[in-house]
């Protein structure tokens, strides 16, 4: 297949990896300790060098839970599918095993030379992995069949380079660092993009946090900036609370079930579905929709070891999500969406 | 679609049901993109058909399965109205369905069939109307070639473990009703060496000897993944009740 039947801005390879636009570093890891992890891998390989030197890893990327929402996109064999925020490839991987022409994008060199290993080692050369900003990628007009977004919208409007040790809870140095774009417009921009690019029938999968989940109002941090009760106040108090205690704007924008839905219906998709996911998306143990609620069976409080949270996180979980269904509260979101034809009636 | 299980049981297996415009259950789809998941899938589909033709119905109709280069593979079979068993219960409420569960597995796997087994002959696998099997779900051990006790005693030795496991005690009326059936289960199948006094070992002698075959689900069986002291305790009152 060539690449430029689906991505239409210029490309050059690299040895394996394709460079498109530039983008900044994200990574779990340091700029120089991914580095020197990568050196390591080509010894012991990707999997046992993880369990050596970052167990606490180890489940984001291999963990086979991680792949469970795709269900909800049914992968063929053959479609062209784009995971966009690849990453370490806890989705991309399934993707090309289930026979899909993956195309990984990410805007971190290093995580894709690891998720390159990964493909060379599970020998799936139905793969191509491109470097690239994900916000200023080009796409052809409806040149793909589906497209996953998982975990990457709430940071598409950050600008620079984030080594997460080094920004999660912690006071940035550059307060000029994040120009004064609206979050939310940049999220629809890069919403639109990938609807330009969808063929008409494609679908986008696209998991994030919910915005009023029910533990951050019980002081859960908030997943992007680590600060307690900021996630559910209104927009001007997060920027204030975040510049007070972090130096910076708040952009990791997330939403409420309905903010998500007219996000992505802005975007031009006609057929949004939103699924609640329990107890994450990245390794949901159950995805129901607001009128299958009463299939979960609570699941949090097994994890709180003093025994009076337990009966109140279990009383909670019961009656809040199971028997009154207030999806609202929900701890995360899967929108499966569909683009229709953009002649047809809308949904 | 509704996924409501994700890798449960140490497995890589997601479960999801695919529900009616009305919301209700139609079909249950599994899926898998791991070599061990893929694995049960096949036995499942292989068991359901097995099981279709015991039933005399045509095996294409409980289920189809797909598979990419035995990367990734897909089952969808259909979903049966009713409730399953539920081993939490007191021993008393489950006697009846045992009973029916032991006379069962009698006629799908007969007296003389050391072939095949279910593999997780477990009440929360049964499909009941009242108190009779409608129909058996999740063979993804099907063709593990297990010994033939481990399946019914696995059934029955399950809800004495969660009635033990409420207050650590066992009370002679719960013993007497357990002996009775595994007494039943011994008559009907022929377990003619098991010893009913040191039922909880008996059943954990036959997971350890079988743990290349159960792999990493060993852990699911609750004799099996439970502390030695809980097997001895359990025993301790089949003695102590004898």
């Amino acid at each position: 297949m060539d690449l430029s039947e689906i991505i239409a801005s210029d490309l050059e390879k690299d040895k394996e990896i394709w460079i498109g636009p530039k983008g900044n570093y994200w990574s779990n890891l340091d700029i120089e300790e991914n580095k020197k992890f990568l050196l390591e891998t080509d010894v012991l390989g990707v999997e046992e060098s993880v369990r050596k030197y970052y167990p606490e890893y180890f489940d984001v990327i291999f963990s086979p839970k991680r792949a469970a929402g795709l269900l909800f996109l049914d992968p063929m064999p053959n479609e062209i599918v784009i995971d966009a925020g690849c990453m370490w490839g806890a989705l991309s991987v399934p993707l090309a095993r289930a026979g899909c022409t993956v195309i990984s994008i990410d805007q971190t060199l290093e995580s894709l030379l690891l998720l390159n290993k990964r493909f060379k080692e599970e020998k799936l050369n139905n793969v191509h992995l491109i470097c690239s900003d994900l916000k200023k990628i080009k796409f052809q007009k409806e040149s793909f069949d589906k497209a996953v977004v998982n975990g990457v919208l709430e940071w598409i409007p950050e600008m620079e380079t984030i080594e997460l040790k080094k920004f999660f809870g912690k006071k940035t140095l550059s307060p000029t660092r994040y120009n004064s774009q609206n979050p939310r417009d940049m999220q629809q921009e890069f919403l639109k993009n990938l609807y330009f690019g969808l063929k008409t029938g494609g679908k986008l999968y696209l998991a994030i946090e919910n915005r009023y989940d029910l533990l951050y109002f019980f002081g859960l941090p908030d997943p992007h900036c680590d600060v307690k009760f900021i996630t559910f106040m209104p927009r001007f108090i997060q920027n204030t609370i975040s510049k007070i205690l972090l130096k910076r704007r708040y952009v990791n924008w997330l939403y409420s079930p309905n903010e998500l839905k007219k996000l992505v219906k802005d975007a031009g998709f006609n057929d949004v579905i939103v699924y609640y996911a329990f107890p994450h998306y990245q390794h949901p143990d159950y995805v129901l929709t607001k009128d299958g609620m009463h299939l979960l069976r609570p699941f949090r409080y097994a994890n709180t070891s003093n025994p009076i949270k337990r009966v109140v996180m279990y009383c909670i979980e019961e009656v809040i999500y199971r028997r009154m269904k207030l999806s609202f509260f929900s701890p995360s979101l899967i929108v499966v969406a569909q683009k229709g034809d953009p002649n047809g009636i809308d949904k | 679609m509704e996924l409501i299980s994700n890798c449960a049981h140490f497995g890589s297996t997601y479960t999801a049901f695919v529900t009616s415009p009305e919301n209700m259950p139609v079909r249950v789809m599994k899926a898998s993109f791991e070599k061990e998941g893929i694995k049960s899938l096949k036995n499942e589909i292989r068991g359901l058909r097995w099981y279709a033709v015991k039933l005399g119905i045509d095996p294409d109709s409980v289920g189809s399965y797909h598979s990419f280069e035995n990367r990734y593979a897909k089952l969808s079979i259909p979903f049966h109205e009713g409730s399953c068993g539920n081993p939490y219960l007191p021993i008393k409420q489950n006697y009846n369905k045992i009973v029916n569960a032991i006379q069962y597995y009698k006629n799908l796997f007969g007296k003389d069939d050391y072939i095949f087994s279910h593999g997780d002959y477990s009440l929360v696998n049964m499909v009941f109307a009242k108190d009779e099997i409608q129909w058996l779900i999740d063979w993804e051990h099907f063709n593990d070639k297990l010994p033939r006790e481990f399946d019914v005693m696995n059934c029955i030795l399950e809800v004495c473990y969660y009635n033990f496991m409420r207050t650590k005690q066992l009370t002679r009326e719960d013993i007497r009703l357990l002996k009775k059936l595994l007494t039943l289960a011994s008559d009907e199948l022929g377990f003619c060496d098991m010893n009913l006094n040191t039922p909880a070992k008996e059943l954990y002698a036959i997971s350890d000897a079988n743990r290349g075959v159960f792999g990493t689900q060993i852990k699911k069986y609750v004799l099996t993944g439970c502390p030695i002291e809980d097997i001895e305790r359990i025993d301790y009152f089949f003695q102590k009740f004898s």
